[in-house]
């Protein structure tokens, strides 16, 4: 990030561009306005007249003065007169009047938007959630929609109406008096040549604005959802401080920026002063001298004054439509962001004809289901990315990155310090990079694209592979030297220990010089800027003998293990859940175990299809129907899950133990929520709240215990009463001897329904009639728990532990 | 719903934009000053402009103007409106100054005031409002103080400026400048008070429509397993239908404003010729001054719609604002003494001396009398709510006693400072349930607390809280970003996090509260085994449920609906406290009858009260 330098400008470009053409999104707006089009198209008619009206005031006041006053004809004033005040009450009211129906169709499409941005997000699958930042998220459906809001609220139609009355008093202008009127416009480029001067003075400041306020903001918000954590340090002077020298920042760049804006108004209107002297000045000859520069034309005293009061409202229109263009930027980058959120397709369908799922027993049935998350996006990866082949490192990817984005010179000098393979590897990577680049910019067909894409795809992958083959034969020749081996593990220590350590990150791309990441240079000076990752992976590779490996640092050795054991994991592809079998016979209960990272909570979370697995992948039964084949609600109907981290809604405790329930006008306290509630040890606390059942929980229901949000959200579940019940650490809280309430509770609630638990408590799985071990996405053991015991295996093992504990 | 009954209900608050407006603007009084003479000056030039073309008119009408005095008077005019724009530029710039440094005290203020509270006050209020407090709400009122200050400045000048010209050329019938200007803004004042309360419910609604939006996402996954889409689509359609109406109503005010201001500033340039012809007919005056009397009205327009706006701004920044003041207003409930003592030598003896103590009037903390010595270790068993975390809270004075004291190294807890390097909560560690991580690498989480802290005690740090594995095994290791914005990690990994951050200040006093529930078990074992060399020679206090630190413990509090039932060691308490074998058998021993155990804890709890 720290190298963008010479590149600034260029990036103010790259931002410009979308994945959408502007083309499109306006489409998309005005679909929304076309169905009102009926209304909205005789009303822009109806503005055009109404502001015509108000352009042909100045022209009014002409004839009086001239023909009506100077002429002597009272009458003619009077009628004039009369025509005047017609005009203004009807151009006022008429406009006012298309102006809030205007309003009224802007607000009525932006409730339409809101309203199908939240049943798309209702309509999302988990998978969005989760690879969306919810920040994000929220922001479009808040923030941008407001953005939209500028161009369905009437700005649109002002600016229509605004260029409509320029070019009307230009008309008007022209008849009235051509000679003054040419001399009129020339006010015209004076005021354009202001307004981009300013313009290039206010956009590095507005940058400068934009980017400090951030900062602001950013602070505000960490400073502030971490105050307890500053406060319990003892560092709020601190926190105050930093907060200060980035709200004085903001202070001082909005400053320089309202001051370019203090000079500029004054300056407009200094022109207009200079510009209508002009007028009376020319004017004022003509009529002193008779005869006006060009000779026929003469010049009355009523056009000299109308000039002026026109030369006054040019500046209106000219303005509106430069301002327009600005926001209507921000408006379009708003509306590629909802555009591509309502694009954005729910991944899990309902099917087309729903298997019967009513009575159900409960039994579920995995057969032989693999599941993987679809790849995550994150946000820092640019669209280059997707080109890079994934064999690729990481540390290569950035570099190449990093590469593509320097200037040609640099970019040049950094490949001429490369080893010759790599060199003529990373050019070509490079030109390749560029195509893609132009083929994204091209107007061809999407699957053209695609197509284009994926041949470049493939030539980037042979190159890599040929580049780690290339790179596998320098670390051979490098490791034939057991003196470079020992002297790369020394670097390595030493980089370990230095004083700003570990920056760990080998792909931190501010650090990448151009030269790095050249495994073979061998040389003393060349070690230290290889990365990390690769010094690690040169020394744990076979050819490192056991004597040698014996003389590194043990802080070389550690990290040398740990390394291994991180590439065997990375050679899993992200299968989480690994050709899993099993069945649980209705009614029966049984427990999850396995470590963190095992693939419990995804294991459970594929139940109720808030992933789907793909097709081939195994599939999942629940009474021997398959779960793709029931509509999601009725199954989820018949599913109660209490996850890992339950959330709450701001509302108070009883709506919250509704939740599930069908919607009543008015929730009343029931036996059943009570028993509920002091079966699990609830009643008591919530007694002890301020208001009771009737407590408001704030956001987050930060105002309870982490147990007391697990036990409202597992009476939560229990108030449905659901065939199948999963609690995913659903207690792990709640102290021991609530938890044997619960463990009390739950043998009752058993009854009758299949239960998953995932615990890593022994008293709660214990009791369970089948436990599973699941490890890496596959289970491992499994039994009951005196089986298990028996087998001494992983889960004996687990079980020691906590005794020992 | 009961709420928002009541929210509507409730009066509407008194208008502070104008006092806050003021009060802020005061801050730079010099500016202020300087720009109230600027604007006086700049409206006075550009009144004399329409003099000069009254002379040229008549003048240029009587055929009486030789060209040099045309010239000249031109020069004139020219001049005037570049004095005026030069003395105009300059007041803009202070008022920007004005603006600008308002709203950077505003801000500032409003921070302070959040960072000043306590804990009690972070528990009432949300983050995220706190959050718009300082952030949106401050951006919300920002026109108030640019434009609004700016405008109503200029356009009141350049009104009364008019006004005046007006007076001093045509007197006789100056009373249709004043009617129209006084109609004007008695319009503008009868609309803007009924558009307040309208604003403001919108504003509110629109808070509502947010809050669904956002817990919708944040909570996609209970809204999914309850299948509450379609209720939860209900409540949004209500709210966005709501909020619509709403709108649409200040949508019809707003253009009611401006358009009915605009007729009558229309209606009074007819009037104004009319009146002015008749004049000029009746041979009273001469042509240019009918044209500069039509141009002084003209230049009445202007500030006329600018006031417009100011009111709309106003008006709009109005809710933020209250809500802006309520936080100003707020003031915290646990503050440092004038005269503090430091507390960077504590050895860390606590005591607590019939300590009471409530978030509310319930006093959730009955009557705690203990000592724990300096370098000892405590652990603390409970029922969920009997008050474990809260009496660990008061330590580092989250929150104050209600009565009662306590003590540390027999001085009490409100004698010493509170914020800075030798305040008491840097001598205090505490690891909660809830763990906060900033946006920042994990090493700078991890050395959050001392910041000069190298690589290698982060790293070692880390080591003892087991996490450092965890943490070489990311691509970009210590230099990490997590937080809210960063790399999400599991309960267990925040956690242990959490850990190593609290170890890193070499605190005198260790609060472990339930700081590994989410931890597995072997990873736990691990952190036990560490945290033991750790504890050494630091007053420890530990919530848990694991027997094994139970055990250890020299001295065990056993706590139950907010009194202490039980204090001693393991071996007394196992004898002689029902609740602790309780407590201790159901997690040890295999499972006990259920129905026995129910009827045991009322019994105690009962002999207790």
């Amino acid at each position: 990030m720290s190298h963008r330098g010479p590149g600034g400008f260029l990036d103010d470009k790259k931002k410009k561009k979308r994945d959408y053409s502007d083309k499109i999104l306006w489409k998309w707006m005005f679909s929304y306005l076309m169905e009102y089009k009926w209304k909205f198209i005789p009303l822009l008619g109806f503005l055009a007249i109404f502001t015509a009206v108000a352009a042909f005031i100045p022209f009014l006041q002409q004839k009086i003065i001239d023909d009506g006053l100077l002429g002597g004809n009272w009458t003619l004033v009077i009628n004039l007169l009369l025509i005047y005040g017609l005009f203004t009450i009807g151009s006022t009211i008429g406009s006012g009047f298309v102006n809030y129906t205007m309003g009224k169709i802007g607000t009525n499409v932006i409730y339409k938007v809101r309203e199908e941005i939240f049943d798309n997000l209702q309509n999302m699958s988990m998978d969005y959630y989760d690879k969306s930042h919810s920040g994000d998220i929220i922001s479009i459906a808040t923030n941008d929609v407001d953005q939209l809001t500028l161009v369905f609220g009437g700005q649109l139609s002002l600016v229509i109406a605004d260029a409509f009355r320029g070019l009307l008093m230009i008309v008007l202008m022209l008849v009235m008096n051509w000679e003054l009127a040419l001399l009129s416009f020339l006010v015209i480029p004076t005021f354009l040549i202001l307004m981009m001067t300013l313009r290039k003075k206010a956009r590095s400041a507005f940058k400068v604005t934009r980017k400090t306020i951030s900062a602001v903001t950013q602070k505000a918000e960490e400073n502030i959802s971490g105050m307890k954590v500053i406060q319990a340090y003892g560092k709020q002077n601190k926190a105050a401080r930093e907060f200060d020298e980035a709200n004085i920042k903001n202070q001082q760049a909005t400053l320089k920026i309202r001051k370019i804006m203090s000079y500029y108004i004054p300056i407009i209107f200094f022109v207009m002063g200079i510009f209508s002297s002009l007028i009376l000045l020319y004017g004022g000859s003509a009529i002193i001298d008779g005869v006006s520069f060009f000779g026929k034309n003469v010049i009355s005293l009523g056009t000299l004054n109308a000039m002026s009061n026109y030369l006054m409202q040019l500046f209106m229109p000219i303005m509106s439509i430069a301002m327009f263009q600005q926001f209507a930027e921000g408006a379009l980058a708003a509306a590629e962001r909802i555009y591509k959120l309502l694009n954005e397709q729910s991944e899990i369908p309902d099917p087309k004809k729903p298997a019967e799922f009513t009575d159900v027993k409960g039994e579920i049935q995995f057969k032989n289901v693999t599941f993987q998350y679809s790849e995550r996006e994150t946000k820092k990866e640019t669209e280059i990315d997707d080109h890079l082949p994934e064999s690729m490192p990481k540390e290569r990817r950035e570099q190449l990155k990093h590469l593509h984005q320097l200037p040609e010179d640099e970019r040049k000098k950094a490949l001429s310090m490369m080893p010759e393979q790599q060199r003529i590897n990373f050019s070509k990577m490079l030109h390749l990079m560029e195509e893609t680049s132009k083929i994204n910019t091209k107007k061809i067909t999407k699957s053209k694209k695609a197509r284009e894409n994926k041949k470049i795809k493939q030539k980037m992958s042979d190159m890599n592979n040929q580049l780690m083959q290339s790179r596998m034969e320098n670390m051979q020749k490098m490791l034939k030297d057991p003196e470079n081996i020992l002297k790369l593990a020394l670097e390595l220590e030493k980089q370990l220990s230095g004083e700003r350590g570990a920056s760990l990150s080998s792909g931190s791309s501010g650090e990448m010089g151009g030269g790095s990441g050249g495994g073979g240079g061998g040389e003393g000076g060349m070690l230290s800027k290889i990365p990390r990752n690769q010094m690690l992976t040169i020394l744990s590779s076979d050819k490192v003998s056991e004597d040698i490996f014996e003389q590194f640092s043990p802080i070389v050795k550690q990290l040398i293990k740990e390394h291994k054991e991180i590439e065997e994991h990375k050679l899993s592809k992200g299968e989480i859940i690994k050709d899993v079998t099993f069945t649980i016979p209705a009614g029966k209960t049984i427990a999850i175990v396995g470590p963190t990272g095992a693939g419990k909570t995804t294991l459970i979370k594929l139940i109720a299809r808030f992933y789907d697995i793909k097709d081939g992948d195994g599939e999942i039964l629940i009474d021997g129907i398959n779960i793709k084949d029931i509509k999601k609600d009725d199954l989820r109907k018949n599913i109660g899950m209490v996850p890992q981290d339950s959330f709450l809604f701001t509302n108070t405790i009883l709506e919250n133990l509704y939740y599930g329930k069908p919607e009543v006008e008015e929730i009343v306290m029931t036996e059943e929520l009570i028993e509920i509630s002091k079966f699990l040890g609830l009643h008591n606390f919530i007694d002890n709240m301020p208001d009771n059942y009737d407590t408001h929980l704030i956001e987050n229901a930060s105002n309870l215990s982490v147990g007391q949000r697990q036990l409202i959200a597992f009476a939560r579940v229990l108030m449905v009463n659901p065939k199948i019940l999963i609690l995913d650490e659903a207690t792990s809280s709640v102290d021991p001897y609530t938890e044997t309430l619960i463990q009390d509770a739950l043998d009752k609630a058993k009854k009758g329904r299949t239960t998953i638990i995932i615990a890593h408590r022994l008293s709660t799985i214990k009791n369970a009639d089948e436990i599973y071990v699941l490890e890496d996405g596959k289970f491992v053991e499994h039994g009951s728990h005196e089986d298990l015991l028996a087998l001494n295996g992983k889960y004996a093992n687990l079980v020691t532990m906590q005794a020992q504990n | 719903m009961v709420k928002n009954n009541n929210q509507t209900e409730r009066d509407i608050p008194k208008s502070m934009v104008v006092q806050m407006v003021l009060k802020y603007a005061w801050k730079s009084r010099k500016a202020f000053i300087i720009m109230l003479f600027a604007m006086i000056a700049g409206s006075f030039f550009s009144m004399i402009v329409p003099r000069i073309t009254e002379a040229i008119i008549n003048g240029l009408d009587a055929v009486s103007l030789p060209k040099n005095e045309l010239y000249l008077l031109l020069l004139g005019a020219v001049a005037l409106s570049l004095a005026s724009a030069i003395i105009t530029g300059v007041g803009r710039y202070s008022s920007a100054k004005v603006g600008t440094k308002a709203i950077y005290y505003l801000r500032s203020d409003v921070y302070n005031a959040i960072n000043r509270q306590s804990f009690s006050y972070y528990d009432k209020t949300e983050t995220g409002q706190l959050v718009a407090r300082a952030t949106s709400d401050i951006d919300t009122t920002k026109p108030a103080f640019s434009m609004g200050i700016t405008m109503s400045v200029q356009s009141i000048m350049t009104m009364i400026m008019a006004l005046v010209g007006i007076t001093l050329m045509l007197p006789i019938i100056a009373w249709v400048a004043y009617v129209g200007v006084g109609t004007y803004i008695l319009i503008v004042a009868i609309t803007a008070i009924k558009m307040r309360p309208i604003y403001l419910e919108s504003r509110e609604k629109f808070g509502e429509l947010t809050t669904t939006t956002r817990e919708n996402i944040l909570g996609a996954n209970v809204v999914r397993i309850f299948n509450a889409q379609r209720k939860e689509k209900g409540k949004f359609e209500a709210n966005n239908g709501k909020f619509r109406d709403l709108t649409i109503e200040t949508i019809k005010l707003q253009t009611i404003l401006r358009y009915t201001g605009r007729t009558v500033i229309g209606l009074m340039g007819v009037a104004g010729f009319y009146l002015s012809g008749k004049l000029y007919i009746d041979n009273i005056i001469e042509i240019g001054t009918l044209i500069a009397f039509i141009g002084y009205v003209t230049m009445l327009m202007m500030p006329l719609h600018m006031l417009n706006g100011v009111i709309i701004n106003f008006i709009a920044a109005d809710a933020a604002m209250i809500r802006v003041k309520d936080v100003l207003d707020s003031m915290p409930e646990v503050s440092e003494k004038t005269d503090a003592i430091s507390a960077l030598n504590i050895k860390g003896k606590v005591e607590f001396k019939n300590v009471n103590f409530g978030y509310t009037s319930t006093l959730v903390l009955k009557d705690i009398t203990f000592t724990v010595d300096a370098g000892s270790k405590m652990a603390i068993l409970g029922t969920t709510g009997s008050g474990k975390s809260t009496l660990i809270s008061l330590l580092p004075r989250f929150y104050d006693v209600t009565s009662g004291n306590l003590l540390i190294d027999g001085i009490d807890v409100k004698n010493y400072i509170l914020d800075g390097d030798n305040s008491i909560r840097s001598q205090i560690g505490v690891c909660s349930q809830n763990i906060f991580l900033f946006n920042t690498s994990l090493a700078d989480n991890i050395r959050f607390g001392k910041e000069d802290t190298s690589r290698e005690e982060v790293i070692k740090a880390a080591k003892s809280a087991n996490i450092h594995e965890f943490i070489q095994s990311l691509p970009e290791g210590y230099d990490t970003i997590v937080g809210e914005r960063g790399h999400s990690l599991s309960g267990g990994q925040k956690q242990r996090i959490a850990i190593a951050r609290a170890l890193i200040i070499q605190p005198k006093i260790l609060i472990l509260d339930d700081s590994t529930s989410a931890v597995d078990v072997e990873t736990e074992f691990k952190i036990q085994n560490a945290m033991k060399e750790i504890m050494k020679g630091r007053t420890s206090f530990i919530i848990t449920q694991r027997l094994s630190t139970i055990r250890n413990a020299e001295k065990i509090l056993v706590m139950d609906q907010g009194r202490v039932v039980g204090i001693g060691v393991h071996d007394d308490l196992y004898q002689n406290n029902p609740l602790y074998r309780q407590i201790y058998e159901t997690l040890f021993v295999k499972q006990k009858k259920i129905d026995d155990g129910k009827s045991k804890v009322p019994e105690l709890t009962e002999a207790e009260q």
